[in-house]
């Protein structure tokens, strides 16, 4: 048998010398130096230059070589003839006159100046000139067809009979030519390009003309403007979408080698465990590295957008992949804006693939099938016709139909600022993940299956979650949720089964969700969701808060609305209250006990147990006190933006607001008992004031949604909240009341 | 002060549980070089990997100046200078870079790290390539980068895991010189290494580990008197042949134990029951 040492046995009992070991905590603000580091190492390193630099400066030229080809190929087919068709015989006559003139011109371009050319399209004496005279060296005259009307024009252009629509429509009383091409067919850009060009030329000679005689004059002579169909045919693909998909592409590969180098990397090169080693939040780590590759991407994308543009303007592409005018710099800073949230979330995607991996190799196998992945959703979306609207929840998809919309110009504010907030949502979940997942045992000393380790439990009892843990949690739920509203918007439900689900679902998800994670992650409930019977001050300033506190949130909610903090215009906002009066018609079928349950206290308990509970102790670990009460209220204020049916912003202020007092209620009772009863008495006056409004209105205490509290009210509320304040922090109130298992 | 108290891991490898660590307990003080030995898959390294907190104890505990590394790993973590077997270094900084990387990882004042980095040239003759990157840097020079990155910020205790793996007798001799250096400054040490010769020169006091379990443990002759042995090789051959005729084996240690990392053990179940 083995002996047993005989080892000074240590007394866990003994008192332990104070040590003189000053540790300096890490602070966030040196985020920005080891981001720094990460960037230096990885910007030095040639293979990042050479897809920084390199493949750019390659790429493009090669890219524009090739689509001259291409382009040549239908764009100067020798005889070819273009086909323009009419809607009135009239519009023929002036258009052919013009399309020669300019004809003529071109083919006769470096002459002085032409002493033909006709007054404009509303002038009287408007000169026509011979078709026959006109004489280009590469195209021939169009082919004119007419058209019963503007639907069948369209409709023979989509098929392909003709090239260009034209009609002379009347533009602010000026006859302007409306030119109606297909933007996926380079037959009917062909066309279009023919039109302009002469057009074009006419305009130009005709100002000269003008300048030099100086006569005034309404309009050119060619006025003209274009109209833009797409064809609805699976083989339709508009160039000026497949650009952007070019640059996402590239950010892509932008972002790739970072992401392994400086995850799966620091294993390889043997520094992942002194870095795990250090006394730093893994999440900070992860977050200077998650900097680290954004920057990076998104350099990369610069480096492409300005190789794209000079090669597109220098080669002469751009008037063929843009004959409608959309390369303007609006539309380059947005699509810019829209590459940085992409490359925010690839990159967070892809630190979570790497930083499972080991080695270079295992990285870039298993980042194969996910760079697959994200390309489907931009070519879904060039063949298919999907809004915004509805699939603003998906990732990536949601960047591409927005930068899709943006181009086209109809782009939808709503959707977009829901699509850029879900992306949002969905990068913090999957920072957090990564940093799970980074330096775990598993990558850092070999074992099999390192995707486990987002779901170990540890070996003993731990006092809450981690940071990463917290925000998961919530980024988990927020997509959850949507899914749910949605779907219960569509199922039709009575109000009484909607009332239902929606408490189920409270519970469900804010409350029995975080339960469920303490449990499967060893978490004390008693420390992470305290509802321990507090002290009667708690409560008593929870009521107290909860009867007035809302009055100050409806005062900001108007100041809100009277500083512009609203999504809404006023014609919607009129629909939107109209629809409030229709609901409460219907929520007056229903017992109010029905309606406080499931819209008041079942929210109340739940969201307490969520945002008070859950996020507020990770929060609270792994930065201080009161960051974790401002972050953990910032998020509840968002939360209440984004959770409705539709995006109301000027709710963020209030219930920031309620979310502080809320938070304090929990900082200083340690129990979450205080903040449900305030959270449930705030909830429940508001409904049963909107329940009761119409008696409430009777007997003269009526108060609409967009009108002040009456003064008495407001200072009430103030000596209320004051004396809450005063009850909760002065000397009744128990001294030891905060947590103190302040760890880390 | 390091106290490590009924520290016990276990691994699982193909569906089978392997334990790595077994009930080991024992206590360093300031001023002790510790030397914690034993041959390859013994538990040493996973022993080391507890008391940081990188490896989480499946029971009994770990302390270093009375912060117990499950409850309060950060506070740990920045008492700790930490060397590991690997010297893997960030290739594209500079050696002056890295030096501020760590400080900043440990909460260095900025103003402070360049006074820091002074001193530990002094003691590493680091200053004639600061700046160069450090891929460029030989083994030994990356070595003396290693130690002096583990006392940026002035740990009270240092860990080190084979910090003489790979080195020449010149190189090992510069990491004598350095732990001589940190325990006469008064802190408190641990060495993990195989090599019992070496350990024999600079440890104070000894713990002898083998399948997952503390052997013997005192100053050298301490042991000696327990072993009726001279040298710490006799020592641990004595010990690896009445282990094998516990066990039954016919494997050699040397087969047993030839393993790459710590915690892959042998691979019947009946060679980590103890007892």
């Amino acid at each position: 048998m083995i002996e047993q040492s005989e080892s000074p046995e240590p007394d866990a009992k003994e008192q332990v010398p104070a040590t003189q070991f000053k540790v300096p905590r890490f602070r966030w603000r040196s985020l920005g130096r080891l981001t720094l580091k990460e960037l230096r190492e990885t910007l030095r390193d040639r293979r990042t230059v050479v897809t920084l630099v390199l493949m750019p400066l390659l790429v493009y030229p090669l890219l524009s070589l090739a689509f001259h080809r291409f382009l040549l190929l239908y764009f100067e087919p020798g005889e070819t003839i273009v086909h323009i068709g009419f809607v009135s015989e009239d519009d023929v006559e002036v258009f052919q006159t013009l399309v020669v003139r300019g004809h003529r011109l071109l083919s006769s371009e470096g002459d002085d100046e032409p002493s033909d050319v006709p007054a404009p399209l509303t002038a009287p004496g408007m000169e026509t000139g011979g078709a026959d005279s006109a004489k280009s060296s590469s195209d021939s005259l169009p082919e004119f067809l007419m058209c019963s009307d503007a639907d069948e024009m369209e409709a023979m252009l989509l098929a392909g009979r003709i090239d260009v629509g034209v009609q002379v429509i009347k533009s602010d009383g000026i006859s302007v030519f409306e030119l109606t091409y297909e933007d996926t067919s380079p037959n009917s850009l062909r066309g279009l390009k023919f039109i302009v060009d002469r057009f074009r030329i006419v305009n130009e000679r005709f100002g000269r003309r003008l300048a030099r005689q100086f006569l005034r004059q309404p309009g050119l002579p060619a006025e003209f403007e274009r109209k833009r169909i797409s064809s609805d045919s699976p083989g339709g693909v508009s160039l000026a979408i497949v650009l952007p998909l070019i640059l996402v592409l590239m950010t892509i590969t932008g972002a790739v080698y970072p992401a392994i180098d400086l995850t799966a990397g620091e294993r390889e090169r043997g520094t992942l465990e002194a870095l795990i080693a250090a006394p730093v939040p893994r999440l900070a780590l992860l977050s200077a590295k998650y900097f680290a590759v954004v920057i990076v991407a998104q350099l990369t994308a610069i480096m492409n957008l300005i190789a794209m543009a000079v090669t597109v303007i220098a080669s002469g592409l751009a008037q063929y992949l843009f004959p409608g005018g959309e390369f303007s710099l609006l539309v380059v800073i947005q699509i810019m804006g829209l590459l940085f949230l992409f490359a925010g979330f690839f990159s967070a995607v892809l630190l979570v693939i790497t930083s499972v991996a080991r080695s270079f190799k295992e990285a870039q196998a298993y980042l194969i099938p996910i760079m697959m992945l994200s390309i489907a959703p931009g070519i879904v979306s060039l063949v298919g016709d999907l809004e915004l609207a509805q699939w603003y929840a998906v990732p990536l998809l949601n960047m591409v139909l927005f930068a899709r919309d943006l181009i086209e110009g109809n782009a939808d504010p709503m959707s977009g600022v829901k699509a850029i907030l879900t992306t949002v949502v969905y990068t913090m979940a999957a920072v957090a993940v990564a940093a799970r997942l980074f330096g775990a045992d598993a990558v850092l000393y070999g074992a099999q299956s390192s995707w486990k380790d987002l779901f170990r439990r540890p070996a003993q009892p731990i006092d809450g979650p981690s940071l990463s843990g917290s925000v998961g949690a919530l980024a988990v739920m927020f997509p959850i949720f949507f899914l749910i509203g949605g779907l219960m918007r569509q199922l039709e439900l009575s109000k009484l089964q909607e009332f239902t689900l929606a408490g189920i679902f409270s519970v469900l998800l804010f409350a029995l969700f975080p339960v469920v994670l303490c449990l499967a992650f060893r978490l004390r409930i008693s420390k992470t969701l305290p509802l321990r019977f507090p002290h009667w001050t708690g409560l008593a300033a929870g009521v107290l808060w909860g009867l007035t506190a809302w009055m100050f949130a409806h005062e900001i909610l108007i100041a809100s609305q009277y500083l512009g903090i609203v999504m809404l215009d006023e014609e919607k906002l009129a629909e939107r209250l109209a629809g409030i009066e229709q609901e409460l018609v219907k929520w007056r079928e229903l017992p109010l006990i029905v309606i406080l349950l499931s819209q008041a206290i079942a929210p109340a308990v739940c969201e307490e147990i969520f945002f008070r509970g859950f996020l507020y102790r990770g929060l609270e670990r792994s930065t201080s006190i009161l960051s974790a009460l401002l972050w953990s209220s910032l998020l509840f204020g968002a939360f209440h933006v984004v959770s409705g049916p539709v995006l109301t912003l000027e709710r963020f202020l209030p219930s920031t607001l309620l979310g502080l007092l809320l938070g304090t209620l929990r900082l200083r009772s340690g129990s979450l008992v205080p903040g449900m009863v305030m959270h449930a008495l705030s909830n429940g006056l508001i409904l049963s004031t909107a329940y009761y409004s119409d008696k409430l209105q009777a007997a003269g205490w009526g108060v609409k949604d967009a009108d002040h509290l009456p003064m008495t009210w407001l200072l009430v509320a103030t000596l209320a909240v004051g004396a809450g304040g005063a009850i909760l922090f002065g000397k009744l109130a128990p001294r030891a009341t905060m947590d103190p298992n302040k760890i880390e | 002060m390091i106290t490590v108290k009924q520290l016990t891991k276990s691994f699982q490898t193909d569906g089978q549980e392997i334990l790595a660590v077994d009930q080991i307990s024992f206590r360093v003080l300031p001023g002790e070089v510790y030397g914690l030995l034993g041959p390859n898959g013994a538990g040493k390294t996973t022993t080391l990997r507890m008391i940081l907190g990188l490896l989480p104890a499946d029971s009994g505990y770990a302390e270093v100046e009375g912060f117990r590394t499950t409850v309060h790993s950060n506070e740990v973590k920045a008492r700790i200078g930490f060397v590991s077997a690997n010297t893997g270094l960030y290739q594209w900084l500079s050696v002056r870079e890295l030096l501020h990387f760590f400080a900043d990882l440990y909460g260095v004042p900025q103003a402070e790290v360049g006074d820091r980095i002074e001193r530990l040239d002094e003691l590493f003759s680091i200053g004639q390539f600061l700046n160069q990157r450090c891929s460029t840097l030989s083994t030994g020079q990356r070595q003396r980068v290693t130690l002096a990155r583990a006392l940026i910020h002035d740990p009270p205790v240092m860990l080190l895991d084979e910090p003489t793996l790979g080195l020449d007798v010149v190189g090992s001799q510069v990491v004598f010189e350095y732990i001589q250096h940190v325990r006469e400054i008064g802190k408190a040490i641990i060495v993990c290494t195989h090599r019992l010769e070496q350990a024999e020169r600079i440890c104070t006091r000894f713990g002898l580990m083998h399948l997952g379990r503390l052997a013997y443990e005192g100053t050298l002759d301490e042991v000696r008197e327990k072993t009726k042995c001279h040298s710490l090789v006799d020592i641990f051959l004595g010990l690896i042949e009445r282990d094998e005729k516990t066990l039954g084996e016919s494997t050699t240690a040397g087969d047993q134990f030839n393993m790459a990392t710590d915690h892959i053990e042998p691979d019947s179940p009946e060679a980590s029951g103890h007892d």
